[in-house]
């Protein structure tokens, strides 16, 4: 019952998001149509920024508790992070070209943001390959505490360098000349609650099916 | 059930405005440059704009608190961005050259006071939908084919199971 209630309302609000991304929310002046890719460049980069975040936090009480919970929670996020990950890149490459002229550029945010994506494909990787048992578990823990490191930076590159990158528009970090106009921050931050929403659906989701596979592989 | 969501998702979608440029307190317009009035010391007050349909339109321009932006380009594209606080005699200097050369310019207006003058946007901004198209068709392709996974993997376990 929970579970249907989630499902409609997350369709409800995806579908309402999709509403206010084309039709509700104005143009923007300089770059037009295309600059909509905001929302869904930023929901899905601040979803694969806490979802890193996220999985530091459970590798951690996995470490200190030994629960095999927290180890599969762990791996749920991950999955869904990456594919989060793969959308802020793809969006953010293809945003950049029509605004910058160039696919990538070697500037610190982007970078910083693929080598986030790097540390979700060496995380499951290493999860993937590596024989199953404690040690696995427990040395994927501590990738995931050391790769939870580049979520701050990420978050903090376009102000520590300064470079192509614009600085946050929504946030602590927003100044008055960077941050958004009324209709166009609603838009957003709806976004970010409609990706937070599919992202908590997924990562349940996830999180049931490796449980499932576990119990049966045990 | 799928053609009526279809039917009311295609009614919202044509019953609206498909182009919004600014906040509803806001106007952009565009035309060439017809005068410019500037005071005794070398500040830019105001330019008549003259649109393409012939109308003119006068525009005031702010300095103080909230001054007018610009982002105005010479006849090589250097482009210069600034205020009058800044730098009045470069506006005005900038803003008779556009003048001089007829060169379009879009503005960004509150009810006659200006908030930005920038140079009228040459290129078609809505060429750039095929790179919107792509950006959400990828992100949503990618997105759903996660879910057909997922789904694939349950099923798959439950035949095993």
């Amino acid at each position: 019952m929970v579970r249907q209630i989630y499902l409609i309302t997350t369709g409800i609000v995806f579908t309402i998001s999709i509403w206010m991304i084309f039709l509700w929310a104005p143009t923007e002046i300089n770059q037009g149509q295309v600059q909509r890719i905001l929302y869904l460049h930023v929901p899905f980069a601040w979803a694969s920024m806490v979802a890193i975040i996220a999985i530091a936090f459970t590798s951690f009480l996995f470490l200190l508790t030994k629960n095999d919970r927290w180890d599969n929670l762990s791996q749920s996020l991950a999955e869904v992070g990456l594919v989060s990950a793969v959308v802020m890149l793809f969006s953010g490459i293809v945003w950049a070209k029509p605004v910058w002229g160039v696919w990538w550029t070697g500037e610190a945010k982007l970078t910083t943001a693929l080598v986030l994506f790097f540390i979700y494909c060496a995380y499951l990787l290493f999860r993937n390959y590596f024989p199953p048992g404690n040690a696995r578990n427990r040395i994927a823990a501590i990738i995931a505490l050391i790769g939870a490191i580049d979520s701050p930076i990420i978050y903090y590159a376009a102000q520590i360098w300064e470079q192509n990158h614009p600085k946050a528009v929504v946030g602590p970090l927003a100044s008055e000349e960077s941050s958004l106009n009324g209709e166009m921050v609603i838009t957003l931050l709806f976004c970010v609650l409609t990706v937070t929403l599919l992202f908590v659906g997924l990562v349940w989701t996830q999180y049931q099916t490796n449980k499932l596979l576990r119990s049966k592989n045990a | 059930m799928l053609k009526y969501v279809f039917s009311i998702l295609l009614f919202i979608i044509v019953s609206q405005p498909t182009l919004v440029f600014a906040d509803d307190h806001e106007d952009l317009i565009s035309g060439v440059i017809n005068a410019i009035s500037i005071d005794d010391n070398g500040n830019v007050e105001g330019i008549l704009l003259m649109m393409n349909n012939g109308d003119f339109v006068n525009i005031d321009i702010k300095s103080g608190d909230n001054p007018t932006e610009f982002g105005l380009e010479n006849i090589a594209g250097d482009r210069w961005v600034g205020n009058q606080n800044d730098n009045g005699k470069e506006v005005a200097s900038k803003l008779k050259d556009h003048q001089k050369r007829f060169a379009p310019i879009t503005v960004l207006h509150e009810k006659g006071v200006a908030k930005e003058i920038v140079d009228m946007e040459k290129r078609n901004v809505s060429s750039n939908l095929n790179f919107l198209f792509a950006c959400f068709a990828v992100a949503w392709i990618a997105f759903f084919g996660y879910l057909i996974i997922i789904n694939g993997r349950i099923k798959k376990s439950a035949q095993n199971g």
